[in-house]
């Protein structure tokens, strides 16, 4: 079987890819029979081949499921847990970029009227 | 336990010991190593998914390092050798 390339993978159904998962794991089934029973070199080597497929093809699944997931929920109000950004709690939990920025409208006037001036000195 | 794990993971690889190789001929029986988490429900399950076999009797048990073996006793339509041939058990 020729090598899986993952560009390749991302255009197709999630039938696809799971009919594809399942003839590589029938491979992968049948690479662990002719290892125990001696295999050829050509078969043991090819076992981290057909892992790595086994991987790719899921990592493709998982990233089209969430990605399209994000899709649906765009326009909504209240994301999933798991779509919101996780960095770190104490992060989460600081006021927003835009909520430290806000000014009364006092002290927008002061600002406005007296701002911090520049002067020169004559030497 | 009402959970039945997905059948691709049951089954690992068959045994090709001379022990296991005697149950092949003698009684009809395969030998293969599955996942500890597999009862027997999802060894028969995953014997016919997967492979197309029917299966009589399973036994299974858990070796001292934590692995799980099942003997697989095949009706006698089944012969154990010639599946054993297919599936590369037996040369």
């Amino acid at each position: 079987m020729a090598r899986i390339k993952v560009h390749e993978l991302r255009g197709k159904s999630k039938v696809d890819l799971f009919a594809q998962l399942k003839d590589l794991k029938a491979e992968l089934a049948l690479l662990r029979v002719a290892k125990v029973t001696g295999g050829a070199p050509n078969k043991l080597s090819k076992i981290k081949v057909v892992r790595t497929s086994i991987a790719q093809v899921l990592t493709v699944i998982s990233q089209t499921q969430k990605s399209a997931l994000r899709e649906a929920y765009k326009k909504k109000k209240y994301l999933p847990l798991d779509l919101r950004p996780k960095k770190t709690r104490a992060i989460r939990r600081r006021l927003t970029k835009h909520q430290a920025s806000l000014k009364t409208e006092r002290e927008k006037k002061k600002e406005k009227y007296f701002p911090l001036r520049k002067y020169a000195i004559k030497a | 336990m009402q959970t039945s794990m997905d059948y691709q993971q049951v089954l690992k690889y068959p045994l090709v010991t001379e022990a296991a190789i005697q149950s092949i001929i003698k009684e009809n029986t395969l030998v293969f190593m599955v996942d500890v988490c597999a009862n027997k429900k999802d060894i028969r399950n995953a014997f016919e998914n997967m492979l197309k076999i029917k299966t009589k009797k399973i036994n299974t048990l858990i070796n001292y390092d934590g692995t799980k073996k099942a003997y697989i006793q095949l009706p006698p339509e089944n012969q154990a050798a010639t599946i054993a041939k297919r599936l590369k058990i037996l040369a």
